[in-house]
């Protein structure tokens, strides 16, 4: 009996390993393919479409860009994240769970709502768009990332190891430098890379955020509504292994999984 | 110094609508080795809390060592706390942990590192000086918490039921330990527990709570051979409560006589199942059949239904020499040694 | 405390912004410049030109949520009940590509999925068919594919959670009780991750329900979904009132549409026999 379920369900998780994996796998390998419509037969491997890439004056002004508002979204929510998850590890479940759902609504809504209720608020204040504009923006959707899995590894948290701290003698900011910040430290950088996941693959947001300017996800998006340009496979491998990667490294070092 | 070295003033402990410690009073002296004893909820973990700092007490105020000590939090107070489950810092080794408390007061490194060396002795862990806790089996954590907590010479130790994570065999062998460490150090503990055997074996006093309040506290004999109500003889291990009347400051049991301060009304005498004979010369007598005969080890168990119905158990060493039994079904008077006998409310 | 700085942001650039494009709703525009003012012209003119477009939406976006919670769950529940290893690899390739290449996912479904693109390659190759399927791309169809792609990491993970943190011991008793894998999830596992799969279900209607560029990319024509109208609004006519009243709108129309689901769960996960 076993045997006949077994077999049927790992044909069924194939199935799905190939439905999740196989659009992005083909990414990459047309990346390297010398056939510019990116279909099969796929030629010779080359790196032609790299160097098309980076030959691109505008590839370098948007991978400034995004590693700017990469960086900076990662940091401010890291710190802005974590201040709030370790107040709310002290708050009582019922309303930290509350306030929780409140501040992870902007990763609930559909991005176009945000996007365009932020692009009004700042053109009827005649604030001037840029990395300026785009990077709060970002904080808004990305910190409840920092929160959540923050929060999460607070609730397994041994609090007697902070009133043993406590009862030794140490201060409030000691026994966060001393105690707890080494514990969840791997956890931090985790939730922090996420957060810079999140943001460097960001188009919609950053779309109606940036103005004239350019990040990665916004020159694919060019890319996509001029006439075919075969080198938007290297630019979309790249921005996939930055992604993937910092995940990758993040779901280590959290151990989160889900 | 005279005076108690910790003095609790009509404390209590009040979260919105559930009173967890009614107003209470209690002083330990120097030296004590006190237990707190009761069931979950009781109360006895927020009152040790409250001792600690950990918790301020809604009323009353804390003396430690003639100072009032109510307002401190934690680290301001000459207390130290070995945690239920210990609560020992993951990322740090024994050693380190240990020194934690020292490093944070301040103290030269150079007799920070004699100090946790001391300590190591004190409590058998130089070989694991470098393991992190992960790496130790449950009865090294506890001796590090112990450790931890005593390097920083505390007044009063407290523990909060510091055996209970362990398994049976390494909590007796932990009991000897506490024991010795006591005498060694000749501190002052207050420990938490919600096992009878526990506190009777390690305290020279025990204090025992029951719904925020204290019921009876007095030493180890006093609360087992004098229990002061119902509760407490049947917390504090096995008693037999026979149904009788007070009149005249006096109950009448078994054809003797018991003197029973207290206004006339049903009372129950309390006596302990190794305290009842077959002694049939016994002032107090209860006639009834033998029940139940079951060997347990070191000793019987006796099951006799009285004529009223109401079963006794009776406890008889199962040694060699011991005196042959009736059998079941047989008749037996069964004997009351009235200095073993304690009247207790209903 | 330490909730400042967070709810600052939240205030700053979520409460207020939203609360500002709300109050937009019932302004106009006149002379190309928004005008405040009072009016309900705007919620009117969503029922009158784009109620088509609002039902069309929601129909897909309920199909898209369907689809994904059914096969989120069928994935969660191979990863914590059927496969050790096997799961692990699943697992981590979803959470790994959560995050990753919105537009590059989208973009690779337009390749993979027009006349010359590897699906149609693949059916061919396998003899299913002999002409390559012209309606695969540019379709309702590709916008489903697509964002069910899209959504499923993201589904996966609260119903995981929920599969989790069932307990061995009552699977146990209904097996000891007789009752076979599939009474065992309908009658114990189904119910206790109820609360999981509205959560997997709301996020994977409520995203789609307000995306635009996939409908732009591999939608064509025929596939004009809401968000559509809305950038366009925005961007192209300069209407934000209109574009506002749209996009709220529909977050409406998906509210009810989630309060009728939660309801329909409970009624069907809540045992009935035995009062």
């Amino acid at each position: 009996m076993p045997g006949r379920g077994n077999l049927l369900w790992t044909g069924f998780g194939v199935l799905a390993l190939v439905f999740l994996l196989s659009p992005l796998a083909l990414v990459v390998f047309f990346s390297f393919a010398e056939n510019q419509n990116a279909t099969f037969p796929a030629g010779g491997a080359t790196l032609h479409w790299y160097g098309v890439l980076f030959d691109d004056p505008d590839f370098w002004k948007a991978l400034g860009n995004s590693a700017i508002v990469t960086l900076t979204v990662g940091l401010v929510s890291m710190v802005v994240g974590t201040a709030a998850a370790m107040t709310l590890a002290r708050t009582r479940p019922a309303l930290a769970n509350a306030l929780i759902g409140v501040i992870t609504l902007p990763i609930m809504l559909p991005p176009l709502v945000l996007a365009l209720a932020l692009a009004t608020g700042y053109s009827s204040l005649g604030l001037p768009l840029g990395l300026g504009t785009v990077i709060p923006s970002h904080v808004v959707f990305t910190q409840p990332f920092v929160i959540l899995v923050v929060h999460a590894q607070m609730a397994s948290f041994n609090m007697a190891v902070v009133d043993s701290a406590r009862d030794l003698g140490a201060g409030p900011w000691t026994i966060f430098r001393t105690v707890i910040l080494p514990i969840i430290r791997p956890t931090l950088i985790g939730a922090t890379l996420m957060a810079m996941a999140v943001s460097l693959d960001d188009f919609i947001i950053t779309y109606f955020t940036i103005g004239g300017g350019m990040t990665l996800p916004t020159m694919i998006w060019g890319m996509l509504r001029k006439a075919l340009d075969p080198s938007i496979n290297a630019l979309g491998a790249l921005v996939l292994v930055a992604t993937v990667g910092t995940s990758l490294i993040a779901l280590r070092l959290t151990r989160y999984r889900g | 110094m005279s005076g108690p070295l910790l003095r609790l003033d009509t404390i209590s402990k009040t979260y919105r609508d559930v009173t967890a410690v009614h107003p209470l009073d209690l002083e330990v002296g120097r030296g004590d080795f006190l237990a707190l004893l009761g069931p979950s909820g009781c109360g006895k973990t927020t009152l040790l809390r409250m001792i600690g700092g950990f918790l301020p007490p809604t009323t009353g105020r804390v003396e430690i060592e003639g100072r009032d000590v109510t307002a401190l939090g934690p680290e301001k107070r000459n207390t130290n706390m070995v945690f239920q489950g210990y609560g020992l810092f993951p990322h740090m080794t024994v050693a380190q942990n240990i020194g934690y408390g020292p490093k944070i007061a301040g103290r030269d490194p150079e007799q920070i590192d004699l100090d946790v060396v001391r300590m190591l002795n004190l409590v058998h862990l130089n070989a694991v000086a470098d393991r992190l806790p992960a790496a130790l089996s449950g009865g090294q954590q506890q001796r590090v918490a112990l450790a931890r907590a005593l390097v920083m010479r505390p007044a009063i130790l407290l523990l909060d039921e510091p055996l209970a994570a362990l398994d049976l065999k390494l909590r007796k062998a932990m009991q000897d330990e506490l024991k010795a460490l006591h005498k060694a150090i000749g501190g002052t503990f207050i420990f938490v527990t919600h096992d009878q055997g526990e506190a009777i074996d390690l305290a020279n006093r025990i204090v025992i709570m029951e719904a925020g309040r204290i019921v009876q506290q007095g030493t180890p004999e006093d609360v087992y051979r004098r229990p002061a109500s119902r509760f407490v003889a049947s917390f504090v291990g096995d008693a037999n409560m026979l149904p009788a009347r007070r009149v005249g400051a006096e109950v009448a049991i078994g054809g003797g006589r018991l003197p029973a301060p207290g206004v006339d009304g049903d009372v129950l005498v309390v006596i302990r199942p190794d305290d009842v004979t077959l002694d049939a010369t016994c002032p107090i007598g209860l006639d009834g059949t033998l029940a139940e005969c079951r060997f347990m080890g070191p000793y019987q168990r006796l099951t006799v239904t009285l004529a009223d119905g109401t079963q006794v158990i009776v406890h008889r060493p199962s040694g060699a020499d011991a005196a042959p039994l009736p059998g079941v079904g047989d008749a037996v008077r069964l004997g009351l040694p009235p200095a073993a006998c304690s009247v207790v409310a209903p | 405390m330490g909730l400042t700085p967070a709810f600052a942001v939240f205030g700053v650039f979520f409460a207020l912004p939203m609360a500002y494009l709300l109050v937009v709703t019932f302004w106009r525009i006149r002379r190309y410049r928004l005008t405040p003012d009072f009016t309900f012209a705007n919620y009117q003119n969503v029922y009158g030109d784009y109620l088509h477009a609002l039902v069309f939406t929601i129909v897909i976006a309920f199909v898209i949520a369907c689809i994904t919670t059914l096969l989120a769950f069928a994935i969660a529940y191979l990863i914590r009940f059927r496969s050790g290893l096997f799961g692990q690899v699943i697992l981590l390739s979803a959470l790994a590509t959560l995050f990753g290449g919105y537009l590059v996912k989208i973009y690779a479904w337009k390749a993979m999925l027009g006349a010359q693109g590897s699906v149609n390659l693949l059916l061919i190759t396998l003899g299913l068919i002999d002409q390559p399927i012209e309606w695969l791309l540019y379709s309702p169809t590709a916008v489903i594919l697509t964002l069910v792609h899209f959504m499923l990491p993201f589904a996966l993970l609260p119903i995981l959670a929920g599969l989790r943190g069932i307990s061995e011991a009552p699977l146990e008793a209904a097996r000891d009780l007789g009752a076979g894998p599939w009474r065992i999830t309908k009658d114990i596992v189904l119910p206790q991750c109820r609360t999981s799969l509205f959560a997997a279900f709301t996020l994977s209607f409520l995203i789609p329900a307000g995306d635009y560029v996939t409908p732009r990319l591999v939608g064509g024509t025929e596939t004009f979904m809401v968000g559509n109208f809305i950038e366009n609004l925005f961007i192209g006519r300069m209407n934000a009132p209109m574009g506002a009243a749209l996009a709220f709108s529909t977050l409406l129309a998906c509210a009810l549409v989630l309060l009728f689901v939660n309801w329909l769960l409970k009624r069907v996960f809540t045992p009935k026999w035995g009062h």
